[in-house]
C-alpha cells in the first residue's frame, strides 16, 4: 500500500509569498510528493524552515529583482524580441519624449523659456510620431515574420501556382534549413554521433537566427526615409494643435518708424518711474 | 492501492463541509495563462473584434506569402546571414544601418538647402556626419561595456522565469565544472601530440533548455520563454543605442559640435577676407 501525503501549510504565517501563489511551485511540490517518489516524502512536509528560507530570499529581493520577476517585464522582453523596431521606437519615445524635455527644461541657460518649451515639444512630437509610425507600419511585418519562421512551408508560393501567375515561386530555403535542423537535432540526441552533427547544427541554427534578425530589421531600413520625411512634416502641426506651441519668428531689424517709436517708448517709461522723477512735483503752482 | 491524504489545516477547520467529501486541492486552470491571454481570447471570440482580427490575420498571411518569404529566402539575406552568423553584433549593425539611412537623409537635405551658403552647407554636413560617426562608436563601446552586467541580469531573469532560486548558482557551477575538466584534459595532454576533446561551456539558452522545469513546459510556453531571454539581449542594445542617438547626442554632443562648426566658419571667413584684401588693393 502506498501512502502519498500532500501537506500544505495554509496558515499564511509568512504572508502572501510567491511560494503560495505560484502555480509552478505548486506543481513541483505535487510532483515531488506524489509522482516521482511514489511514496512518503520526508523532504517536503510544509515545514517552517523551508518557507522561512523562501521568505528570506523574498525580503532580500531588490528593486531590480522585483522588476525582473514581474509579469509585465517578461511580456516586455518578449515584445522586444518579437517587435524590434517598435520597441526601439518606444525606448526612443521615453528618451526623447520624457527624459530629453526634462533635461532641456532643467538645464540652466541664457535661452528663454519659450525656446526651451519649443525644443521640448519638438523632441516629444518627434518621439510620438516615430513610435506611432514605426508601430503601425512594422507590426504587420513582424507578425508575418513570426508566422513565416514558425511554418515556412505554409507561406511559400508553390512553383506551379507561381508559373500560372507568370511569377517566380519562392525558393524553399528556410523550409529546408528548418527540416535539416530538426533532422540534426535528432542525430545530436544520440550520443554516439553527436560530435559529428553538432557543428553543422550550430552553424544552421546561427544562420537561421541571423536571417530572422535581418528580416525583423529590414522594414526599418525601408521605412527610414519616409518616416523621417513624415516626422519633419508633422512636427509643426502637432506642436501647434496638440501642444499649442509655435516656432518663434526671429525678430527682424527695425525697418519702419512705428517700430522705432515703440522701442523708444520703453526707456521713456523707465525714465519716468525713476525715484528722482517720482519726487519731482511739477505743475503750475 | 494508492491513498492520498490531504492533511492541510484548512481542510480540518472546515470539517462540516469536508467531513464526508474530502476535496483534493488541485489546480485545473492553465498556470501560464495570464490576463493578456484571456483578453486576446475574448477579443478573438467576440463579435465586435472578430472580423477585424480575421482581416488582419489574412493581411499578415498575405505579407508572409508575398513579401517575407521572398525577402527571407533571397540571396542577399542568405548571404548576409551566412557572413554574420557568428557575429555577436548583428543587431547593432542593423540599428546602425537604420541610423546611416536617417543621418544620410538629413545630410542630403543640408547639402541641397538653397537658403544656406556653400561653405555653411558643407561644414554642417560634415558636422552631422562626424557627430553620427562619434556617436556610433560611442554606442558600440557603451554596449560592449554594459554587456557583462546585463548578462548577469539576464541570468537572474531566466531564474525568475523558471522559478528557480538557485538557477544562477547552478549555471555558474555547471560552466565552472566544464572549465575545470577541460583544464585537466589539457594538462593531461601536455607533452603528447594528441589534442584533447574539450567540452564547450553552456550558453544561457542552452542551460535553460537543460532544466527539468523547461522540459516540462509545452511547446508554445517553451518558445515564449526562450523569446523572453532573447528579448533581454536585444533590449540592452536598444536601450544603449536609443540613449546615445536620442538623448546623449541631442543634449550633450550637438551644442559643442555646432559651436565648433560656427567657430570654424568664422575662422574661414576671416581667412578669406584676409586673402581678398590685398587683391582688392592691387
Amino acid at each position: 500500500m502506498k501512502v502519498n501525503s500532500i501537506q500544505r501549510d495554509m496558515t499564511l504565517k509568512q504572508g502572501n509569498l510567491r511560494l503560495h501563489s505560484e502555480s509552478q511551485n505548486f506543481r513541483e511540490k505535487n510532483n515531488a510528493g506524489v509522482y516521482e517518489n511514489r511514496g512518503y516524502n520526508a523532504d517536503y512536509c510544509g515545514s517552517f524552515t523551508g518557507k522561512s528560507e523562501a521568505a528570506t530570499t523574498a525580503i532580500k529581493k531588490g528593486f531590480v529583482d522585483k522588476i525582473l520577476a514581474s509579469k509585465w517585464f517578461g511580456k516586455f522582453a518578449k515584445y522586444s524580441n518579437d517587435h524590434n523596431i517598435s520597441t526601439s521606437a518606444l525606448i526612443a519615445l521615453v528618451l526623447a519624449g520624457v527624459m530629453r524635455p526634462a533635461t532641456i527644461m532643467a538645464l540652466p541657460g541664457k535661452k528663454d523659456k519659450e525656446d526651451k518649451i519649443y525644443a521640448s515639444g519638438h523632441a516629444m512630437a518627434s518621439g510620438i510620431i516615430g513610435f506611432l509610425v514605426s508601430t503601425a507600419i512594422t507590426s504587420p511585418f513582424d507578425e508575418s515574420i513570426k508566422k513565416f519562421f514558425g511554418e515556412p512551408d505554409k507561406y511559400l508560393i508553390e512553383k506551379n501556382v507561381a508559373k500560372k501567375a507568370g511569377r517566380k515561386g519562392s525558393k524553399p530555403t528556410l523550409e529546408r534549413m528548418k527540416k535539416a535542423i530538426a533532422y540534426l537535432d535528432k542525430k545530436v540526441e544520440t550520443a554516439k554521433t553527436a560530435k559529428y552533427y553538432e557543428p553543422l547544427l550550430e552553424k544552421l541554427t546561427k544562420q537561421t537566427g541571423a536571417m530572422e534578425t535581418l528580416a525583423k530589421n529590414i522594414p526599418d531600413w525601408i521605412i527610414g526615409v519616409p518616416r523621417a520625411i513624415l516626422t519633419i512634416a508633422l512636427i509643426p502641426p502637432i506642436l501647434k494643435y496638440v501642444f499649442g506651441v509655435e516656432k518663434k519668428k526671429k525678430e527682424e531689424p527695425p525697418k519702419d518708424t512705428v517700430v522705432n517709436n515703440n522701442s523708444m517708448e520703453i526707456p521713456k517709461m523707465d525714465f519716468i518711474e525713476k525715484p528722482a522723477f517720482q519726487q519731482f512735483k511739477g505743475g503750475v503752482k | 492501492m494508492n491513498v492520498k491524504f490531504n492533511t492541510n489545516s484548512f481542510a480540518n477547520n472546515t470539517q462540516n463541509y469536508n467531513q464526508y467529501k474530502q476535496k483534493q486541492p488541485n489546480f485545473t486552470g492553465n498556470p501560464l495563462q495570464n490576463s493578456a491571454d484571456v483578453a486576446s481570447e475574448i477579443m478573438q471570440d467576440s463579435n465586435l473584434f472578430g472580423p477585424f482580427l480575421k482581416i488582419y490575420d489574412k493581411f499578415t498571411d498575405g505579407i508572409a506569402k508575398h513579401f517575407t518569404s521572398k525577402i527571407v529566402n533571397s540571396k542577399p539575406i542568405i548571404g548576409l546571414a551566412s557572413k554574420f552568423k557568428n557575429s555577436d553584433n548583428l543587431f547593432q549593425h542593423c540599428l546602425t544601418v537604420g541610423s546611416v539611412i536617417t543621418s544620410g537623409l538629413y545630410m542630403e537635405k543640408t547639402l541641397t538647402n538653397d537658403k544656406l551658403d556653400k561653405d555653411r552647407k558643407k561644414t554642417l554636413a560634415v558636422n552631422q556626419g562626424l557627430t553620427f560617426l562619434v556617436s556610433t562608436v560611442g554606442a558600440y563601446s557603451l554596449d560592449k561595456y554594459v554587456k557583462g552586467w546585463w548578462s548577469k541580469l539576464t541570468e537572474k531573469f531566466a531564474g525568475h522565469l523558471l522559478n528557480d532560486n538557485k538557477f544562477v548558482e547552478n549555471f555558474h557551477n555547471h560552466n565552472k565544472t566544464i572549465k575545470e575538466a577541460n583544464k585537466k584534459l589539457e594538462e593531461a595532454a601536455k607533452g603528447t601530440s594528441e589534442k584533447p576533446l574539450l567540452k564547450k561551456t553552456a550558453k544561457l539558452e542552452e542551460f535553460v533548455k537543460m532544466q527539468p522545469s523547461y522540459k516540462a513546459l509545452g511547446e508554445n510556453d517553451a518558445k515564449a520563454l526562450i523569446s523572453k531571454i532573447k528579448g533581454m539581449s536585444v533590449l540592452r542594445t536598444m536601450i544603449v543605442f536609443g540613449f546615445v542617438y536620442r538623448y546623449f547626442v541631442p543634449v550633450v554632443v550637438t551644442k559643442p559640435a555646432n559651436w565648433l562648426c560656427e567657430k570654424y566658419l568664422d575662422y574661414k571667413k576671416s581667412k578669406d577676407n584676409g586673402k581678398n584684401q590685398p587683391s582688392t588693393k592691387a
